[in-house]
């Protein structure tokens, strides 16, 4: 169902400049949608018509089949649908502290004392910026302000988040943990709509992506659709993702296959057949490596693969092969020469879901049952996904080997061989099993992957004496 | 810079959390009996008195607090001066000197008339420094609501405050690009600052279009009190409120002791 449709829309600047030029477009429900394009594209003038801050001079914009109205109760109804997030927070941010400005929103839909609280604080949380409540925006790094610039559109609970340049002067780190929250509220069926530049992050995290240029839509559709169009990337100035660059150089040598990838993880995948070692038949020497043990392949052709393998006991060599060197603690031992059938073995992913902030957060979490499963599926990977999952990681003090792009790392870490372990704040857990499945769908490798519920924590106040 | 210097020391003193209000009452109150005061010996107890709760209580550095003093000394010490040489009348001479063959004499009812002015200059000063160390400006608009300020005007203090912050950004970013492209002579630094105010100007006003926009998109009706939200009420302690109206009656009491007494 598409929750904002236009038809063609035109809209044109007092100084005559056509900003947008008769376009039609429409974002599904619950989708991501990037509009892609270069600067001066029109890609802020079209976010500007989706919550009626601008007005087409000819067309018209529907939300959820509805023509938007115009008067003051159809830009009320529209403004607490359509959420807005400025590309740059000081613009967005008036109110003298946090508190009061994620406040305003929910402030101006007439809510209670109680309610405007609890979506306060809910909507901090979320962010992760509780800690910064009394303190004014100029104490805050631009990242933060990113943040708190979020807390105050979803602390009016919109179906729809517009965000102008989400990333925009991020660092790596701050861009990815906005795109982590923005993951969150979509798995709450949220619909975000953001505009940008950065082909990277287009190709990897949006649903569907509009180019547009010179007002215009060149395009739409899927993004392995959008970036197998060499031409209109080109002409439209923008380029092709890093993956999708590296995959062409490393095809037209022969070295990959299949189809253009679109994140590391299906780079990796189309990359990684050549390589495969999976049924290896190599010269045995030496009794020093058991099954099941760490070791690594020396190839003929003098190639180095560390890899965690199992050696097949049914195979006529019994697992055994010559230690290479010495290798320091938790490193793989590499040695040669070994014969028999070898199957790789991938690891696990064990998912421990966490409650949601609305449902209580890393406080209704036992750390005490943490350490126990962590204890029990140990050696591992460990990641934590989403705002209160992180917040029990680090609550705990649990060193964290992945925080962004953390199924990717994690499925990369257990065809590697390791078993992952990775917290998940409530809703997304969906969207981690369905792209573990469609990894194994893809590649024919099967991760294993299980789901271990924690016990809800008895509160002080349920229990009877 | 200066401000922000303020307003940092206001969010991270030791009195930061004392509520506000008592602030407010202490400083306001220590400064109308001061004003109101014809004798230099209330306005120079309260001085201490606020001094004291600055440097002791407060824990600011003595440097800071200083430096921020040095102003109203500067003008406390230019009327001693002036009102001692050119007040008062001419049968109680202090002390006289001659510059350029021109006798200046130091008047009795001048000089304490001086004094005075010091001393409540220097005074007030104090108490609204205590004030603006200890108490951000994210709370004392809380404190001036409670005092019955139209919210109309705490509205636009509240906006105007936090965007001082964003022009001061943008005006040293400026200013740094201006100066990282060449010194020139004095005119043409002239010409630089007018060329920089005026688009600093300009951008305030596309601040503000935007700032009307960005309202508008989290469903901004024109009602005066969307800023308006405190979570935390807390209660003034019975203790804090009776030391200071206790100061506050000794301060009022030594006012009227000593009412029209002078020190010279």
């Amino acid at each position: 169902m598409n929750i904002i449709d236009a038809q063609n829309v035109t809209y044109q600047y007092p100084d005559g400049t056509k900003a947008l030029d008769d376009i039609d477009f429409s974002f599904e429900k619950g989708s991501i949608t990037a509009i892609l394009g270069q600067n001066g594209a029109g890609k802020s003038t079209l976010l500007l018509h989706l919550n009626a801050t601008l007005r087409p001079i000819n067309g018209t914009v529907y939300l959820k089949g509805e023509p938007l109205a115009y008067d003051k109760k159809g830009l009320h109804h529209i403004r607490r649908t359509v959420g807005m997030v400025f590309q740059n927070p000081d613009d967005q941010l008036f109110a003298p502290t946090v508190l009061q400005d994620v406040a305003f929103g929910p402030k101006n839909l007439k809510h209670t004392g109680a309610e405007i609280k609890h979506r306060v604080d809910e909507a901090l949380r979320l962010v992760g910026m509780e800690a910064y409540a009394d303190k004014p925006p100029h104490f805050l790094s631009g990242g933060q302000k990113k943040r708190v610039a979020i807390a105050g559109v979803i602390a009016m609970k919109p179906e729809i988040i517009v965000l102008d340049e989400p990333t925009a002067g991020l660092d790596p780190q701050g861009c990815a943990e906005i795109i982590e929250i923005l993951d969150e509220l979509n798995a709450e069926g949220r619909t975000i709509i953001f505009s940008t530049h950065d082909v990277d992050l287009a190709a990897k995290w949006a649903d569907r992506i509009y180019v547009i240029h010179e007002g215009r839509i060149k395009k739409h559709g899927s993004p392995s659709q959008i970036f197998a169009d060499h031409t209109m990337i080109s002409e439209t100035g923008l380029r092709l993702p890093t993956f999708v660059q590296t995959f062409r150089e490393l095809k037209v040598r022969g070295i990959s296959g299949g189809d253009s990838p679109l994140t590391m993880l299906n780079f990796i995948e189309s990359v990684s057949k050549p390589f495969d070692v999976v049924k290896v038949r190599c010269a045995v020497a030496g009794t020093d490596v058991c099954a099941g043990e760490k070791v690594g392949l020396v190839m003929k052709d003098g190639m180095v693969c560390t890899t965690r393998v199992d050696i097949d006991m049914n195979a006529e060599i019994t697992a055994s092969g010559r230690v290479l060197y010495n290798a320091m603690a938790g490193e793989d031992i590499v040695v040669g020469g070994i014969t028999g059938t070898l199957t790789q073995k991938n690891g696990n992913i064990y998912i421990v879901p966490i409650p949601r902030v609305i449902e209580g957060g890393s406080r209704a979490v036992d750390l005490v049952t943490i350490f126990k499963i962590i204890a029990e599926h140990e050696p591992l990977k460990i990641g934590a996904m989403g705002t209160s999952a992180k917040v029990v990681v680090r609550k705990a003090g649990i060193h964290c080997d992945f925080d962004v792009d953390v199924i990717q790392s994690g499925i990369l870490a257990a065809v590697r061989g390791l078993n992952v372990m990775v917290f998940v704040t409530g809703g997304m857990v969906d969207r981690v099993i369905q792209k573990i499945e469609c990894h194994n769908k893809h590649s024919g490798q099967e991760i294993k992957f299980s789901t271990i519920t924690l016990q809800p924590k008895i509160t002080s106040g349920v229990q009877v004496p | 810079m200066i401000y922000s210097t303020i307003d940092t020391i206001a969010h991270t003193n030791r009195l930061r959390h004392i509520d506000t209000r008592l602030k407010v009452i202490f400083s306001i109150m220590t400064l109308l009996i001061t004003v109101a005061s014809t004798s230099p010996v209330p306005p120079i107890l309260a001085f201490l008195t606020a001094t004291i709760l600055i440097l002791i209580a407060a824990k600011i550095k003595p440097r800071t607090y200083f430096l921020l003093l040095l102003t109203p000394l500067f003008f406390g010490l230019i009327s001693l001066l002036l009102m001692s040489l050119f007040f008062g009348y001419a049968d109680s001479p202090l002390y006289s000197f001659e510059i350029l063959s021109h006798t200046f004499v130091v008047q009795k009812e001048g000089a304490n008339m001086g004094l005075l002015v010091a001393s409540r200059t220097l005074a007030g000063s104090a108490c609204l420094f205590f004030l603006a160390l200890t108490t951000p400006m994210t709370e004392l608009f809380t404190g001036l609501r409670w005092l019955g300020i139209p919210e109309v005007v705490i509205e636009l203090a509240m906006m105007i405050y936090r965007y001082i912050f964003v022009l001061l950004e943008e005006a040293e970013r400026m200013w740094l690009a201006s100066q990282m492209r060449g010194e020139g002579s004095f005119r043409t630094k002239i010409e630089v600052f007018s060329m920089l105010a005026g688009t600093l100007f300009l951008r305030t006003i596309h601040q503000g279009e935007i700032l009307f926009v960005a309202m508008n998109s989290r469903c901004y009706d024109g009602e005066t009190n969307s800023l308006a939200y405190q979570e935390n009420k807390t209660k003034i302690s019975i203790t804090a409120l009776s030391a200071i109206l206790l100061f506050e009656a000794v301060l009022a009491f030594v006012t009227i002791l000593t009412r029209n007494t002078v020190l010279i």
